[in-house]
């Protein structure tokens, strides 16, 4: 045999995985509006669940961003923060913040195209409103055509129906201008060349641009577009177009997709391998007759486990059980953390020990006790279904605030000082003047513990560079200066964000409970207490949180002004459970003494990736409130091991939300208690339980 | 809006220096790098590194550690790495390197690997599956099913069900350390899920696998293994 094993072994691959490398699919595109479509015109495609997007877009008629997000296989979500030039005159720009909606109603299968409809500007009868019905259709492998009837801006050339009158745009909350009005036909092709990477577009628009040809030297000469779309690698793709007859557009976007993370996710240091006790070991109990034998155990099985990333905080062993309250500060998913314990624990522990109790906790709470039978850890170990039944033979309960009984073993561990240093991104989008107002700082944490359940919090930043209020003048707000003063707050040096006391505690295994009281956030300082009842095996909860405020002097640091309320809310949260979507209402009265609601919905994937957002109502008015009507923000966070292969619980957090409004305004607390123990529930820990033998 | 998309672009290495307490595991690996002596301490090392004689591994010294070995290559290396069985549980092995990265075996049949890139979970197979169980060439069955398990969501993780075709190739003369042994070629070509792929076994008469080629999961992809002292419960 003359040719080599690897020969052939390589011979072999290559045939086998040859025919799989061809058959890539073409994949979905974005259009000029930054989400999937053809150029201006949609089409029924859909990126892959859970992509997200930034896109930086250009049309010779608007500027602006898009955050694109599919929530779910068959929804994708855009949010477009736009400039309209010359839209209320020569000059006169106007700033257009959009959250589009599509909904694909069926799958490309054989001869039936996909088949989608979409509102575009959904929130308010805007300038860009828009609805359509959508068809799109592979023909052989590199060629897509779509069709659709659109409403709107997309039925405003060349109507061919008429469905009543359509309410005049006035950019207000509202839905009775959906699917009414003029609708028009338009379409165009995808096809992807011979060149890799490569995709021309070509499109009949729908869209007569007659409000940006009123004041500006914008000329709509056809209603033919054109485009070409170049990917770079999967992340980024770059988009040129000639439209309209007139325009050069152009697009850049970045993507990311937390099911596809950027490094192999499981590089490092493997599970420790486990061996059944053997039958003959002696399982004599006497030893926990001595309580030092007992605190001895429980020490130092404590500092074996710090080097892993979990930390002790209660521990006792007993002839048959070991107990454990457990912070986890390292691994991302729970339990990967819990699993890798209990590998330890049935390797390290006394024969006799049958039964682990390992209790989750979260910034000083304890959380869920998982009841891990030892014997059944081993019976499950290695086995091709051990995923499914050790979660099955798991018992979960919701944890009290001590592991109840004498003879807990608490490690000597207060007072203790720990500190952070990150960046912090906030994103003014929403300002009539400039929008994309950014700012980057730097903000340096500290903490100084001086029990479980009590510690001092300091938060100071330091702005590096930005432009966030820059340019602000004095508000003009008839309601209270909660926050429209935000830009006569000095931040020409290091600022005071947060200085508290809390303490935080459990009444009862289901209810939580909270008092922090300080200079609570940058402009609000006083006492807030929060309350809530969310049992670990339920997923929903609700809370209550009152607080009595004062807002905090424009220079002076540890200064106070005259403004005082009372704000609170009663809040519920829902874990779906279905496709990791979570919601949550809070009611009540807020910092400028308005009554409303925020209502907010997220993706937490269980790699710790969230999109979410929110939008609040209250009893202030539309013109009161000012722009963007009303609060409404989107908030992005990127676990760091998404980025980097290794283990880690640090995540970068962006959010997308209104500056300096003072309706629906809400203090910013740091520790609420539903962010701080959700992730901890059986809904979540079944959703991740993936990672339990990892 | 330009500084906006610069801010997002950069995000992803800004979130290096996030932390959530404590000294950044980022921060760390870099200092650890960059700090006084590193790298003079590196440079040294790498050379007593080199000024040491090979080592040749022979089937005699791997006997005399009294140790079931195996030997992974994973991906472009070449040299591999040597597992040591750590554990046994029923008919699974679990073979670990120094770094502890971890191969679980079932007979020959890779079951599970952890932190080597992707995690495989578990792998069922049929009880008659010839990779699982030694069997001589000649009696190798003509498929079996597998169900793989990956890291995914739920405790099921990401299910990949498979059959696979069992095909007998020539003989092959195997050098291996400092033996060579004849074997017999084994292909076996599996395909379900949206997946295709096909291992290659060089099996001896008595049906012990020697070196292997496996399918180890979608995103990791082959991993070639030595079979270099079996285990048993002796």
């Amino acid at each position: 045999m003359s040719v080599s094993f690897r020969l052939i072994a390589t011979t072999a691959l290559s045939f086998s995985i040859a025919p799989l490398a061809m058959a890539q699919d073409f994949a979905p595109s974005f259009g000029l509006l930054g989400s999937t479509g053809i150029i201006d015109m949609p089409s029924a495609a859909m990126q892959p669940d859970g992509e997200t997007s930034w896109s930086f877009i250009n049309n010779g008629a608007s500027t602006g961003g898009v955050l694109n997000f599919q929530l779910l296989p068959n929804v994708e979500v855009s949010t477009r923060i736009i400039t309209l030039d010359d839209w209320t005159g020569p000059g006169l720009s106007f700033p257009d913040n959009t959250l589009d909606l599509k909904l694909r109603l069926l799958q490309e299968r054989g001869n039936r195209p996909a088949i989608a409809i979409g509102l575009r500007d959904f929130l308010s009868n805007g300038p860009t409103s828009a609805e359509y019905i959508v068809a799109t259709k592979s023909i052989g492998d590199n060629l897509r055509v779509t069709a659709g009837l659109g409403w709107g801006r997309l039925g405003s050339y060349s109507p061919i129906l008429s469905f009543g009158t359509r309410p005049a745009v006035d950019n207000t909350l509202g839905f009775g201008q959906m699917f009414a009005g003029d609708a028009a036909l338009f379409g165009g092709v995808e096809w992807r060349t011979p060149i890799k990477n490569l995709t021309l577009k070509a499109e009949y628009s729908s869209d007569a641009y007659s409000g940006e040809q009123v004041f500006g030297d914008f000329e709509r000469n056809s209603p033919f577009n054109f485009g070409a779309e170049y990917r770079l690698g999967s992340r980024v793709s770059l988009g040129a177009y000639y439209n309209y007859g007139s325009e050069i557009g152009f697009r850049v976007s970045i993507s990311g997709n937390p099911n596809r993370p950027i490094t192999p996710q499981d590089l490092g240091v493997g599970p420790a391998p486990v061996n059944v006790r053997h039958p003959d070991y002696n399982r004599d109990v006497s030893w926990a007759a001595i309580p030092q034998v007992r605190d001895k155990m429980v020490g130092l099985l404590a500092e074996g486990l710090k080097e892993d990333g979990i930390i002790v905080q209660e521990g006792r062993i007993s002839g048959t059980m070991l107990e454990l309250y457990i912070d986890n500060t390292k691994y991302s998913r729970q339990p990967m953390a819990v699993g890798r314990l209990a590998r330890v624990l049935a390797t390290s522990s006394p024969p006799s020990v049958e039964v682990f109790r390992i209790t989750l906790m979260s910034d000083g709470l304890p959380t869920t006790t998982m009841e891990i039978n030892r014997a059944d850890l081993e019976a499950q170990i290695d086995r091709p279904n051990a995923g499914p039944d050790s979660f099955a033979s798991t018992g979960f309960s919701s944890a009290p605030n001590n592991i109840p009984g004498e003879g807990v073993w608490v490690p000597d561990a207060y007072p203790k000082f720990t500190w952070g240093l990150g960046p912090v991104i906030p994103v003014n989008l929403f300002n009539v003047d400039s929008i994309g107002e950014i700012d980057l700082m730097v903000r340096a944490n500290a903490r100084y513990r001086l029990s479980r359940a009590f510690g001092l919090n300091l938060a100071v930043t330091q702005k590096i560079l930005g432009n966030i209020g820059e340019g602000a003048g004095p508000s003009l707000s008839p309601i209270p200066h909660v926050r429209s003063d935000a830009a006569l707050y000095d931040n020409s040096g290091p600022v005071l964000q947060r200085l508290t006391a809390d303490y935080q505690f459990k009444l009862t295994p289901e209810i939580y409970a909270r008092v922090s009281a300080g200079y609570l956030e940058r402009m609000f300082g006083g006492v807030d207490a929060e309350i809530l009842w969310k049992p670990s095996d339920q997923n929903w909860g609700v809370g209550a949180n009152l607080a009595y405020v004062k807002q905090r002097d424009f220079d002076n640091i540890f200064g106070f002004q005259e403004y005082e309320t009372v704000t609170g809310f009663a809040s519920l949260y829902w874990n779906t459970g279905w496709n990791d979507l979570e919601a949550q209402i809070d009611m009540g009265r807020y910092l400028a003494g308005d009554w409303g609601a925020t209502f907010s919905l997220s993706r937490r994937f269980t790699n710790g990736w969230e999109v979410s957002a929110y939008m609040t109502l209250t009893d202030v008015s539309f013109a009161d409130f000012g722009d963007g009507n009303f609060d409404k923000g989107i908030s992005l966070r990127i676990p760091l091991d998404w980025t980097l292969p290794f283990e880690s619980r640090s995540a970068t957090t962006v959010t997308l939300a209104g500056y300096g409004n003072d309706g629906g305004a809400r203090l910013n607390i740091a520790n609420r208690l539903y962010p701080t123990i959700r992730g901890n529930d059986t809904t979540d820990l079944y959703e991740t339980w993936g990672a339990y033998w990892q | 809006m330009k500084k906006a998309l610069g801010a997002l672009a950069l995000l992803t290495a800004l979130g290096a220096c996030t932390t959530g307490g404590g000294t950044n595991p980022v921060v760390q690996a870099v200092w650890q790098k960059v700090k006084p002596g590193a790298r003079a301490a590196a440079a040294e090392a790498e050379a007593e590194a080199a000024a040491r004689p090979p080592i040749v591994v022979t089937f005699e010294k791997i006997k005399a550690t009294g140790l079931a070995i195996i030997r992974a290559r994973v991906g472009g290396d070449t040299k591999g790495v040597m597992l040591y069985a750590r554990s046994a549980n029923d008919n699974y092995v679990t073979y670990a390197s120094q770094l502890m990265q971890t191969m679980t075996l079932k007979g020959s049949l890779i079951t599970a690997s952890r932190a080597i890139g992707y995690d495989m979970l578990a792998l069922r197979s049929d009880d008659n599956d010839p990779v699982a169980l030694p069997t001589p060439p000649q009696d190798w069955p003509e498929r079996v099913s597998r169900d793989y398990r990956f890291a995914g969501d739920t405790p099921g993780g990401r299910l990949i069900s498979v059959n696979c075709k069992f095909v007998k190739g020539p003989g092959f003369e195997l050098a291996l350390l400092d033996k060579t042994f004849d074997t017999t070629i084994m292909q076996g070509q599996c395909s379900g899920d949206g997946v295709r792929f096909t291992n290659i076994h060089l099996v001896q008469d008595d049906g012990q696998i020697l070196r292997s080629v496996q399918w180890i999961g979608p995103d990791q992809g082959m991993v070639e293994i030595d079979i270099l002292e079996p285990f048993t419960y002796d």
